[in-house]
């Protein structure tokens, strides 16, 4: 058409190009993978039965039992 | 001579490649490590298909060798920046079972013996540069399974959704 310039199709990118592409997805699939499952262990660890019970915090607080003394004058390490 | 740590990581590539390209003879993996590496490394296989896809679509797989010097490029790019956690060893499985696929794919007769040596490059790899890491982590049974078997016990939506009750809870009466 006149006046209009032929755009070429984008050449395939070059293997090496491609692969280090694959690389970098890849660390970013493991690394949310790690972080996920980091995560996972961290709530199962909390979540698993007697976690605080055996800690005995909840009574002590007289509050509820996964308050685990939270608030409670002292309960920090700020020295009130 | 390859040492017993070698032989361990070997059987490990050589069972998830049979149990990605669902071989029909594949029994139930012979040891933890494997049957756990098999159920997360699969499903993170679909993940890793998916968004490798259309890169190694632009790269020509045609023979173990050609494989293996793509594996081995791209595993150095991936570790360069000096870090490695278990997700990302967990990626060199699931690359070596997208690179045995698209082998596959392009046609290229998988025998015993050409799986076998996509096994052994990727056992290579792994022992040859990451053999220090996994044993300072614990190495497979005490690194690997402590952070990934506890997944099949409780789902993570599960504790998810735990988690926001709880949380709901405490919003209510504190």
């Amino acid at each position: 058409m006149p006046g209009r310039t032929l755009r070429k199709a984008a050449p395939p990118a070059a293997p090496a190009e491609a692969a280090a592409e694959c690389a970098l997805e890849l660390t970013r699939i493991g690394d949310r993978w790690d972080l996920r499952q980091r995560l996972l262990n961290l709530l199962a660890k909390l979540f698993r039965p007697g976690t605080w019970a055996a800690r005995g915090h909840g009574e002590r607080s007289g509050r509820g039992p996964w308050l685990c003394g939270f608030g409670r004058r002292g309960s920090t390490d700020i020295g009130r | 001579m390859e040492t017993a740590e070698f032989y361990y990581v070997y059987y490990l590539a050589q069972d998830y490649l049979q149990y990605v390209l669902q071989e029909s003879h594949l029994g139930p993996a012979q040891t933890r490590v494997a049957h756990v590496l098999r159920t997360i490394a699969s499903s993170l296989q679909d993940q890793t298909e998916e968004a490798l896809r259309p890169l190694l679509d632009r790269i020509d797989i045609t023979s173990v060798a050609v494989a293996k010097r793509i594996f081995n490029g791209v595993m150095d790019e991936k570790f360069a920046d000096g870090n490695t956690n278990w997700g990302r060893i967990m990626t060199i499985f699931t690359f070596g079972g997208l690179l045995t696929k698209k082998l596959q794919e392009h046609g290229v007769q998988l025998t015993a013996e050409e799986k076998e040596q996509i096994s052994y490059f990727i056992t290579e790899y792994i022992i040859n540069n990451k053999a220090e890491w996994i044993d300072a982590n614990g190495g497979w049974e005490n690194g690997f399974l402590t952070k990934f078997e506890r997944r099949s016990l409780l789902s993570f939506s599960k504790i998810t959704a735990l988690f926001i009750a709880v949380v709901s809870l405490f919003r209510e009466y504190y």
